[in-house]
């Protein structure tokens, strides 16, 4: 009975997730009009600070070690911000780019198919670096190098330019 | 003929005719090429309903022959069912460069987990009634249910974390077969209990419901035009003046 019970409540959520997620198939259609509106501010250079490992080996030898974690932690929640930001970011240029990758003109296909590519790489750099940032907030001593996501989010945020120059889309490289 | 027998013939036809329609949707945009087994699928229904129908109307056909013909129409569906999901996380995961190396890992690490949870749901399913035929019957159907169902939710839930979005088609193939898939595991796990055997004709009816709704997605997701890239709205210069010095200030860094 308890089975039966699980499986009949299991069926009845993962229909309500489908149908939520339809819903969102619908709604991305009106994030195309203005996708500037989803995207996140992000200050690349505090980011940059925030993750740098000279700064963080400054603190560590100028800080009492209780007075340094406790500062890390707070460095490392920030940085947890940023790159949620950046992920979110990341997710809504996946779309732009995969609306435009769709365009019968070629160059703009292309740039959209290049911006994906990227974005995508973005997405789960930030997946991998939220888990690591989370680890080392628990595990503050540590050391893991997160320079990667910066070099992405550069490289996803110039595609975006590159994409706005050949197809304006309002507002989006003012927003990154 | 009463309002339950009328209504029961029309949720047995009415998918058949849509499907019918879906094929010839997909033809016309030569979508059966990039999805074949979605295509024969499709097919398959139609032909396993005229089969069914028309047999269990001839007064020449024994119960038992429309019997073994209904479980091989079922068997061939569930089996086209496991390969469409297959073609669907082919084509989810191949149109991304960055992700075609996690489309395998993914979808087989989900089939064993839900393999095991299928086989655990199995175990503790228990024969009522005289029949062993319908008891085993029920019993894959969930098994099958359970891992249609699982594996379709751990796609849209991969997708929707990530942010991908899918082709209008796929998307309603997809999302189709999900809710047929989970309207039916919950449909065969009532089915499989033995404290509520009762009432069949009625959970039929839910199953073939689901099955009519699922053949009216496939429909409407061919059907309905793609989101576009908005060409129309446009940038202040100036900002992506700034941006591009911002990007030249990190370059130097």
């Amino acid at each position: 009975m308890i089975t039966t019970i699980i499986l009949v409540v299991a069926a009845v959520v993962t229909l309500f997730v489908l149908l939520h997620l339809a819903r969102r198939q619908v709604l991305a259609v009106r994030w195309l009009q203005d996708p500037a509106a989803h995207l996140r501010s992000v200050d690349l250079e505090a980011f940059r600070n925030l993750i740098d490992p000279g700064e963080e080996q400054f603190l560590r030898a100028h800080l009492p070690a209780a007075e340094f974690r406790l500062i890390q932690r707070e460095r490392l929640r920030a940085a947890v911000e940023y790159v949620s930001a950046v992920g979110q970011n990341a997710a809504v240029l996946l779309r732009l780019g995969q609306a435009a990758r769709l365009s019968p003109d070629p160059s703009i296909a292309a740039a959209g198919a290049s911006l994906v590519d990227s974005a995508l790489q973005l997405r789960l750099a930030a997946f991998r670096s939220l888990a690591v940032l989370y680890l080392r907030i628990i595990l503050p001593g540590g050391h893991v190098s997160l320079a990667g996501v910066a070099e992405r989010y550069e490289l996803v945020t110039g595609q975006v330019v590159m994409l706005g120059i050949r197809h304006p889309a309002r507002g989006i490289s003012a927003a990154l | 003929m009463n309002s339950l027998m009328l209504l029961r013939s029309y949720l047995w036809l009415a998918p058949a005719v849509l499907q019918i329609g879906v094929l010839g949707v997909m033809v016309r945009h030569k979508l059966h090429r990039r999805f074949p087994f979605f295509s024969l699928y499709n097919l398959e229904c139609v032909l396993g309903t005229a089969v069914t129908f028309l047999m269990y109307l001839s007064p020449h056909v024994s119960g038992e022959m429309w019997w073994r013909t209904y479980l091989a129409d079922t068997a061939l569906n569930t089996a086209f069912r496991f390969a469409v999901v297959y073609e669907i996380y082919a084509h989810v995961f191949d149109n991304y460069a960055a992700l075609k190396r996690l489309g395998k890992p993914i979808f087989r690490g989900a089939l064993l987990v839900l393999l095991a949870i299928a086989l655990v749901a199995a175990a503790q399913t228990h024969q009522h009634g005289p029949d062993f035929a319908m008891y085993v019957l029920h019993t894959l159907e969930q098994t099958a249910s359970i891992l249609q169902a699982g594996l379709l939710l751990v796609l849209f839930l991969f997708s929707a974390y990530i942010g991908l979005s899918w082709r209008n088609y796929v998307f309603g193939m997809a999302l189709g077969l999900g809710i047929y898939a989970s309207v039916k595991l919950a449909v065969a796990a009532l089915q499989s209990s033995s404290v509520v055997a009762s009432g069949n004709v009625y959970r039929n009816l839910v199953v073939m419901g689901s099955f009519h709704f699922a053949a009216l997605v496939w429909l409407f997701y061919l059907l309905v035009p793609e989101a576009a890239f908005n060409e129309t709205n446009g940038i202040p210069e100036h900002n992506l003046e700034l941006w591009n010095k911002e990007l030249e200030r990190l370059t130097r860094q």
